[in-house]
């Protein structure tokens, strides 16, 4: 095993990597190489096996089949301490830090031997020392619940070089970033790849940042290796179509049909968010039939809290909430007779309960009515059954069968599922909530043609997402949120992107 | 070396295997525990959990134990469902004894009087299972600390009660009141033994629970809340009325467990009603695996270590404490064992072979 000593980036190569979960292949004779220094990208659309490929390596699972080489000697990784040993390091979508630490407390405890009493003064000298020696700074001393995006992903990495990593895998780096903040990451872990520090192994479902930082892709398609080459001699195309082999991706939804009667009006809205201070502080929108409203906004601002109110997942604390006319409380019942519908931020953990089976999840707003219950309380399971099926079927929503657990589906599976559960009946309101978020292109395409869809039949649409693409798409109007509030207003045509920047940034 | 290595899914085989596994290992380290109390094993192992119940009356008997454990544990298996840790079913329990024997002392004869008891009793356990809902839903307060901290207030209302305004004026100054009339008393079901109404009651209640949580509507609103707060709310579920229903609910079949104890076997109201069924059906309800008819099954268990403990100490003059070190190690194992659920065991040497 190489010792902690060495320092510079490894040589990572994987041959004949296998792995079945059940009756599902989940890895199918995949082989990587790597290259000392390089910047790797691994490309592939949901469920491709990209994760279980990267937890293999890190020892989370183990691969039925394969061999694993790290510097061109064979390596047994049974678990994540022996990856860490031997130099491998992963920075994970979502951060792993605590929030209400300091950076310099998340980096000490980090380490996988600690002393019983932590000198603090000496700790934080040889923190700074070491900080000294990278290319980008963040606060020690600052609470990690108050940086930015930017600043805790800068963080994870900095992590990862302070213990030492030799190879770093990042599985989806920028998907909680603003575009200048990814391109701020990404060329400075370029600069550190170059410079030899450092290997880099990503995991990513963005071609531009594929053709702008990486020196060399690998392409999974279903748990096969797909193709490999240089990005920029491949070019975005034939990557493409790497990733999605013979399926064809629908073009953008046409529009269609004009705006109708005011459907939803938000009228003063303030809500708190987890630790009591106001998020939303008096938020006034209408949106009408036949139309949907973008909210765009840096992340932050109030917009969770906004759309949980909505969703009936966090009591407003003033203001009013009028559908159709009527006040609404999110109740069950209004929430029905009203036709709301809801595709919120990480559906698995809002919108869907893990370990239910698929059917039940898809049942989980008309479990009480008929046919699916008897006075109201009474359920019966096989209409259940039965309508899950069809809207599985209809919605090609990949799933071992109607009884499996929805956790053990790929996030756009769950998305797809949450999605016919909401859009599989009449609609009038719909709010959806980065509804793309950490999907590939093709569900992406597949899931903002049903938002257009639905608005195209006449529902109202209240849009929030981060990604100001999406929203310059979707959108007929555009407003930008900013400390709780809506802070411009404009036409999606001819909107002006300089001003909608400078309003989302608080200007 | 053994190592553990995590399952794409959990194992359902295991969710099975293992209560009947952690009862095989308390049963090797019984036998292990009974060699060094220097006695002969086997003999008191047989002592223990066969010799109890070899006649109908010890059978009877397994029943008469096993029917307040029934109550309590299908309660607080329903409660953990929606992630409502009721700790206090004890207290619950006492507060059922004290509101049922209450009516049962001082209620006019007539055949009202028994099904009042049971009513009084389980309203009684729903307003101290009711009083942890109102401190969580309101002030965000722990249930389990204020479930628990209630068990000594009914533990020491009842004690002020039976020594107090309660007592029995013809009792010679023991601390127990007078014993309940026959319209207020529980008749065994079977001539000879002490088996009542009440085992009839916590069959059907389990079964009730069974499908409380598997056909109806308030069972599905229990899971998802247990499950996943935030998606309840999204479906327009209240997690509140989940908290309520859950604790009411429990507090009332503690309640009754209670009542059937006082109106059954004891008898009268006495300082000690229960010698600890309450916080037992915790781990009845774990045994059980949360499931209102694994509780059945996990409570004549827990049941038969009373039983046994009674016997061994008469036969074998083993020390009564046994009894809760049988129960103790059958948690500590039926934990220790839920490893196997979402782990398996492999050999350092399978897992580098893949």
């Amino acid at each position: 095993m190489s010792g902690a000593a060495a320092s510079g980036g490894l040589e990572l190569e994987v041959t004949g990597a296998s792995k079945r979960f059940g009756t599902n292949q989940a890895l199918d004779d995949v082989s990587i190489k790597v290259r000392k220094g390089s910047v790797h990208a691994l490309l592939g659309e949901n469920g491709a096996g990209k994760s279980t490929l990267v937890k293999c390596v890190m020892g989370f699972y183990q691969a039925d089949s394969g061999r694993v080489a790290i510097d061109g000697t064979e390596v047994e990784i049974v678990n994540p301490r022996d990856a860490h040993a031997l130099g491998l390091g992963m920075v994970y979508q979502h951060f792993t830090l605590v929030p209400n630490m300091t950076v310099a407390e998340n980096l000490v405890l980090a380490r996988a031997h600690l002393p019983a009493v932590v000198d603090w003064r000496k700790e934080t000298a040889e923190l700074g020392r070491f900080l000294e020696t990278m290319p980008f700074k963040v606060p020690l001393d600052a609470t990690v619940a108050h940086l930015a995006a930017g600043e805790k992903q800068k963080c994870e990495i900095l992590k990862q070089l302070y213990l030492r990593r030799r190879l770093l895998i990042l599985d989806e780096p920028t998907s909680v970033l603003t575009p200048g903040e990814a391109d701020e990451v990404l060329g400075m872990l370029r600069g550190l790849a170059q410079s030899g520090a450092l290997t880099i192994l990503m995991i990513t479902h963005k071609f531009r940042e594929v053709l702008a930082f990486t020196d060399e892709v690998t392409v999974l398609r279903r748990g096969k290796l797909a193709g490999s080459g240089e990005p920029r001699k491949l070019g975005a195309d034939a990557m493409a179509r790497m990733m999605i082999g013979s399926q064809t991706i629908p073009p953008p939804a046409a529009r269609s049909g004009k705006s109708g009667d005011i459907r939803l009006e938000i009228d003063g809205i303030e809500a708190l968010n987890d630790v009591g201070e106001p998020a939303v502080k008096g938020l006034t929108l209408t949106v009408r039939g036949g139309e949907i409203v973008g909210i765009a906004g840096v992340s932050g601002n109030g917009q969770r809290q906004l759309v949980e109110v909505l969703a009936g997942q966090r009591d407003h604390t003033a203001g009013q909430i009028v559908v159709h006319g009527d006040v609404f409380g999110a109740t069950r019942t209004e929430m029905r007779r009203h036709h709301m519908a809801a595709l919120p931020e990480e559906p698995l953990r809002s919108a869907a309960v893990g370990k239910m089976s698929v059917e039940d999840n898809m049942a989980l707003r008309v479990f009480d009515q008929p046919p699916f219950a008897s006075w109201g309380w009474w359920l019966h399971r096989a209409p259940v059954r039965r309508a899950a099926e069809k809207l599985i079927d209809r919605y090609r929503v990949r799933t071992n069968g109607p009884g499996a657990a929805i956790a053990t589906l790929s996030g756009g599976n769950v998305q797809r599922a949450v999605l016919a559960r909401e859009l599989g009946s009449d609609v009038d309101v719909l709010i959806a909530a980065n509804p793309c978020f950490g999907l590939d292109f093709a569900a992406v395409a597949d899931i903002r043609g049903q938002i257009m869809q639905t608005r195209n039949r006449g529902a109202a649409v209240l849009l929030v997402s981060e990604d100001l693409d999406e929203i310059l798409e979707l959108a007929d109007r555009i407003v930008v949120m900013s400390g709780g509030k809506i802070v411009y207003e404009t036409p999606a045509s001819g909107a002006d992107l300089t001003a909608i920047g400078k309003h989302m940034a608080g200007h | 070396m053994l190592r553990l290595e995590p399952r794409a899914q959990p194992s359902t085989a295991m969710l099975f295997a293992t209560p009947l596994l952690a009862v095989a290992l308390t049963l090797i380290a019984g036998l292990i525990l009974f060699a060094i109390l220097g006695v002969d094993p086997l003999a008191s192992l047989y002592a223990f959990f066969v010799a109890p119940v070899e006649t109908w009356y010890g059978v009877a008997e397994l029943c008469v134990k096993a029917t307040p454990l029934i109550l309590c544990a299908v309660g607080l298996a329903i409660a953990v469902r929606a992630n409502v840790w009721n700790i206090g079913a004890e207290g619950q329990l006492i507060m059922g004894g004290i509101c049922g024997g209450g009516v049962g002392l001082f209620a006019p004869e007539g055949d009202w009087v028994l099904p009042a008891m049971f009513v009084a009793g389980a309203l009684g356990g729903a307003v101290w299972g009711a009083i942890p809902a109102l401190l969580k839903t309101r002030f965000n307060a722990s249930e389990i600390l204020t479930s628990l901290m209630l068990t000594y207030v009914a533990q020491y209302l009842l004690i002020y009660l039976v020594r107090g305004p309660w007592r029995n004026p013809q009792g010679f100054n023991f601390p127990q009141t007078k014993e309940f009339d026959s319209y207020a008393s529980i008749a065994p079901l079977i001539e000879g033994t002490r088996l009542g109404i009440g085992f009839v009651v916590a069959l059907l209640v389990a079964v009730g629970g069974w499908l409380l949580l598997s056909r109806s509507f308030l069972g599905f609103q229990i899971k998802v809340v247990g499950l996943a707060a935030q998606a309840a709310g999204y479906a327009g579920f209240s997690e509140k009325r989940a908290i309520w229903a859950t604790l009411v609910l429990s507090g009332a079949l503690a309640g009754v467990a209670g009542l059937n104890e006082v109106a059954g076997p004891i008898g009268q109201l006495l300082p000690s009603i229960s010698p600890g069924y309450g916080f037992t059906a915790i781990i009845v309800a774990f045994l059980g695996r949360l499931h209102p008819l694994g509780c059945i099954i996990a409570a004549l268990l827990i049941a038969l270590s009373y039983i046994g403990g009674e016997h061994a100490q008469m036969s074998m003059n083993l020390p009564v404490a046994v009894a809760s070190v049988f129960q103790g190690m059958l948690l500590f194992f039926l934990l220790a064992c839920e490893v196997l659920i979402r782990y398996r065991v492999r050999t350092r040497r399978q897992l580098a072979r893949g």
